[in-house]
């Protein structure tokens, strides 16, 4: 029974809540008893709170008694939240020692949607510090460790998000998308990962990295089951001037069985020379699988591709520097240098309180800021921007999607990377530029590579598109088995 | 391009409000002016072409909120966060004399 609940979809844990096969209090235990078994070698986690995760079940299961049903497709199953999501109440570190004792006394529109809709909170998920990795070991708790393989990373910086659904320790989880945070994460640990278009989802409580990028997408083991989290967190906010009046609702999915008439574009930066041979070659099976459900593909070329790291590299920092400028030791939980003055509690808050990729990209966003500079960086790069965005509206003329690898590479070794910043960004390089046009971009497993790990593939849609964006990746993922796979931890 | 100094670090360092250690300023200078170099990358692009394509900022235009009164968050709850408190303040040493 508890192995067959952990491989349940949505859907199907709806099906058994809506004919009271069992309870949400029940379900609950199965996954906070996987979590437990499967967190000392894993580390998803930076906090699990089995009290309150029950209780919140306890409530689910009371409505569903008195309405004689499950109100939502949500109703009584557990989400696991990335720990930059703020929850009332509940402690939100975005893994950093600056707020190691954070309590917010408000909620995020995108959780507070969730429990509106009767989800319940398993725990929150750890994250590179502020979301600023590629591997979550810039975490300042500990490292989370991929399942098909503990010695290597989950990617990040949404990785506790991402191991805890792949390793079935909840059907569901919210990460949160700057450069690529859920879909790289979500490819390295075989599981689906949907970046929705800027705007869709609040980013209240949220906090901020970089706000023209950030954006809260779900991490689920199933195309539909992100179909079901999204239509809960998605939808204008007045607390949110970003958000967008833009309905999305699975029941005006036309869930599709074949792709006839579908146009794919595949450009040809995303597959160079360089590409890892086994990437390449999975990439091209994918390619004939499609074709074969009656996609139309064709090779295509989105130019300003080469400039995207540099681009995201020059804006997200600026943007950091800005919104973690909030963080003073005087307002938030954790104080250093108190004796040395108001200047120094500044000083050694921030500098004891920040990790030192954080540190990295702060000193990045005020250098080009900085007067002198502003035009050389931060106004070529806001220019380069637009031109990025620009190949993706003519590419979006002549087909429905695009479709690239979502990592250049499978799950690398733990510190194998961590050294050296740069090797490190190259992580993204796949996943930078659809964040930097605000458009929708789902990752879903699509076999495994050398080294025995999973791949993800990219397919990117139209602004506002998630629609038919899902229904195709659905279509390509219901072809295959790679969906069902798991790793054996 | 010219790299950094680790003088200039310190004083990109002193601009963010943090600190480098001594010991660790020659390794986050060498990681900086590596992050720095791989973006200049930027500077092969033509400025000409550049100077057409002017940023379009987000995707829509912000909204504004209605301007009307909301009720404010409790004075204890938003103190409750912080290290020091005197309610109803934050509690911060004297600017002038810190130990005030």
């Amino acid at each position: 029974m508890s192995d067959l609940i952990l491989e349940s979809s949505i859907e199907q844990l709806h099906q058994k809540l809506k004919d009271k096969s069992i309870s949400s209090t029940e379900l609950t235990q199965i996954f906070l008893d996987q979590t437990k078994k499967l967190e000392p070698s894993l580390g998803s986690f930076l906090h699990v709170d089995e009290e309150h995760a029950l209780s919140m079940a306890r409530a689910a299961d009371q409505k569903i008694s008195e309405d004689g049903k499950p109100s939502t497709p949500l109703h009584g199953i557990p989400i696991a939240v990335k720990d930059i999501i703020v929850t009332k109440g509940i402690k939100t570190t975005a893994a950093s020692q600056i707020l190691k004792d954070f309590i917010p006394i408000y909620e995020s529109t995108a959780t507070q949607r969730l429990w509106n809709d009767g989800a319940v909170l398993l725990g929150k998920t750890n994250l590179d510090e502020f979301a600023m990795g590629s591997s979550t070991e810039n975490s300042s708790y500990h490292v989370t460790k991929n399942p098909w393989n503990l010695s290597c990373v989950p990617g990040g910086s949404s990785g506790g998000s991402a191991t805890c659904v792949s390793a079935r320790q909840v059907p569901m989880s919210l990460g949160t998308d700057t450069g690529g945070s859920i879909r790289q994460p979500a490819a390295l640990c075989g599981i689906v990962g949907l970046k929705p278009s800027y705007g869709r989802v609040s980013r209240y409580g949220s906090i901020a990295f970089s706000s023209s990028l950030d954006q809260i997408g779900p991490m689920t083991k199933t195309v539909k089951d992100a179909a079901y989290v999204l239509e809960s967190i998605s939808g204008i906010d007045e607390l949110d001037s970003t958000s967008e009046d833009q309905n999305f609702s699975v029941n005006n999915i036309n869930w599709r069985r074949n792709l006839e008439g579908v146009r794919i574009g595949v450009p040809q930066e995303y597959l160079p020379e360089s590409l890892d041979a086994s990437i390449r070659e999975n990439f091209e099976l994918q390619l004939e699988a499609l074709r074969k459900l009656g996609a139309e593909i064709e090779m295509t070329s989105l130019p300003y591709t080469e400039y995207g790291l540099s681009c995201y590299y020059i804006l997200a920092p600026a943007e950091a520097s800005s919104n973690l400028a909030r963080f003073d030791g005087i307002h938030y939980t954790s104080r250093w240098g108190e004796s040395g003055g108001l200047s120094e509690i500044f000083v050694q808050s921030r500098s004891q309180g920040f990790g030192a990729e954080v540190k990295r990209r702060i000193m990045l966003g005020t250098y080009v800021l900085s007067s002198g500079y502003y035009d050389a960086y931060y106004k070529k790069a806001l220019q380069v921007r637009n031109l990025i965005r620009q190949d993706f509206d003519r590419a979006f003329s002549s087909y429905d999607f695009l479709l690239t690898p979502t990592s250049p590479c499978e799950a690398f070794e733990l510190g194998s990377k961590s050294k050296d910043p740069l090797t490190m960004y190259l992580s993204d390089v796949f996943t930078v530029c659809i964040s930097l046009a605000g458009l929708p971009a789902v990752s879903v497993p699509c076999g495994m590579g050398k080294q025995g790990l999973p791949l993800g593939l990219q397919f990117i849609g139209k602004y506002m598109d998630e629609a038919k964006l899902l229904s195709v990746a659905h279509a390509f993922e219901q072809e295959h088995s790679f969906y069902q796979q798991r790793p054996s931890c | 391009m010219e790299k950094l100094s680790s003088k200039e670090i310190q004083n990109i360092a002193q601009l963010s409000s943090l600190r480098i250690a001594e010991s660790e300023i020659e390794a986050q200078a060498e990681k900086f002016n590596s992050v720095l170099e791989a973006v200049a990358h930027l500077d092969r692009l033509d400025l000409e072409e550049m100077s057409k394509a002017q940023d379009q900022g987000l995707p829509s235009p912000l909204r504004l909120a209605k301007d009307h009164p909301q009720p404010s968050l409790e004075i204890e709850k938003v103190l409750q966060n912080s290290p020091g408190t005197q309610a109803p303040f934050f509690h911060i040493p004297g600017v002038l004399d810190p130990k005030a």
